[in-house]
């Protein structure tokens, strides 16, 4: 998904959210962002500001956060955090590497106005 | 994994009004599980705070999930093809498709960025080919993947092949929903 869709991913859970707890908008929402979830920061930003007009996350802050990317390795087990899916383990050299975390967009928190 | 407690697998995180936080471990069902938590506590008049764990790209790990079963089902072979633009990939996949001809039932799936041109050369080696015109993005999401193999319609015990655009980082992350046991990402190029 290029980072328009998932913009539009948000607006559409932040509305279901609205609507959930019959709110009136969104006051602010927070993301975390895995470091190799594939977003580009440039793109994402402007996505937002394109798709957010008319909608509950019009006026809302946005706070970004971002989480290490952790792999496992499957010959010794080690875990480690690296910046490149293709990362070798540190400890024992092999590429028998497997990413357990990093690539999730995650909304953290949606703080609404009643 | 969860940087509060450490916990690797699904879970959540409650507040309650004395401020003890309690860790729950939901039961995990074939949808998306997610879960609100309202803080009552601490938080300002008109205001409500909810907490989620929403995973924006869960609705495509879920149809990249479907597209895995459905090949391995039909005991599909899935080739994800992925490099940088103009490295070789439709070359290779041309030569590869001609070299087989006959000895295996194939199909393609095609993602350009702007024109039709990689399928209009597979089409030439007379095999069955989609395209996806994936247009400013740049790879190729399970549900695109899935509308294609719908077209395409392919035999069981053939190979699949799609040809996908831009670095194995977004392919990877992404996650079309080749087969992981029986399907194989090519990285070609830089």
């Amino acid at each position: 998904m290029h980072e328009l869709s998932l913009v539009m991913a948000i607006v559409e859970k932040a509305e279901a959210t609205v609507l959930e707890h019959g709110a009136r908008d969104v006051d602010s929402i927070t993301l975390r962002i895995g470091r190799l979830a594939g977003v580009e920061p440039d793109a994402l930003a402007l996505a937002w500001e394109a798709a957010i007009p008319q909608t509950v996350l019009e006026h809302a802050s946005k706070m970004e956060k971002t989480s290490e990317a952790v792999f496992i390795c499957r010959n010794c087990q080690k875990e480690f955090t690296a910046d490149d899916l293709f990362a070798c383990c540190p400890l024992c050299g092999s590429s028998a590497t497997e990413l357990v975390a990093g690539d999730e967009f995650i909304i953290e928190q949606i703080i609404l106005n009643l | 994994m969860c940087d509060t407690c450490g916990c690797g697998t699904d879970h959540v995180h409650l507040t309650d009004n004395k401020g003890k936080v309690h860790h729950l471990h939901p039961v995990v069902s074939e949808h998306t599980q997610e879960h609100f938590i309202v803080k009552a506590a601490e938080t300002p008049y008109g205001k409500r705070v909810v907490e989620l764990a929403f995973n924006v790209l869960d609705k495509n790990n879920l149809q990249a999930e479907k597209n895995r079963t459905l090949l391995r089902e039909n005991h599909i072979t899935a080739f994800n093809l992925v490099s940088s633009p103009g490295s070789g990939k439709t070359t290779v996949l041309e030569r590869t498709l001609t070299d087989l001809a006959g000895a295996y039932s194939m199909a393609v799936i095609e993602g350009d960025q702007q024109t039709s041109n990689d399928a209009a050369r597979i089409r030439a080696t007379a095999t069955p080919a989609v395209q996806v015109n994936t247009g400013k993005g740049c790879h190729l999401d399970a549900g695109m993947v899935a509308r294609a193999i719908e077209l395409l319609a392919p035999a069981d015990n053939s190979l699949l092949f799609i040809e996908n655009v831009g670095t194995p980082r977004l392919s990877r992350a992404f996650r079309p929903g080749g087969n992981p046991s029986r399907g194989h990402t090519l990285c070609n190029g830089r």
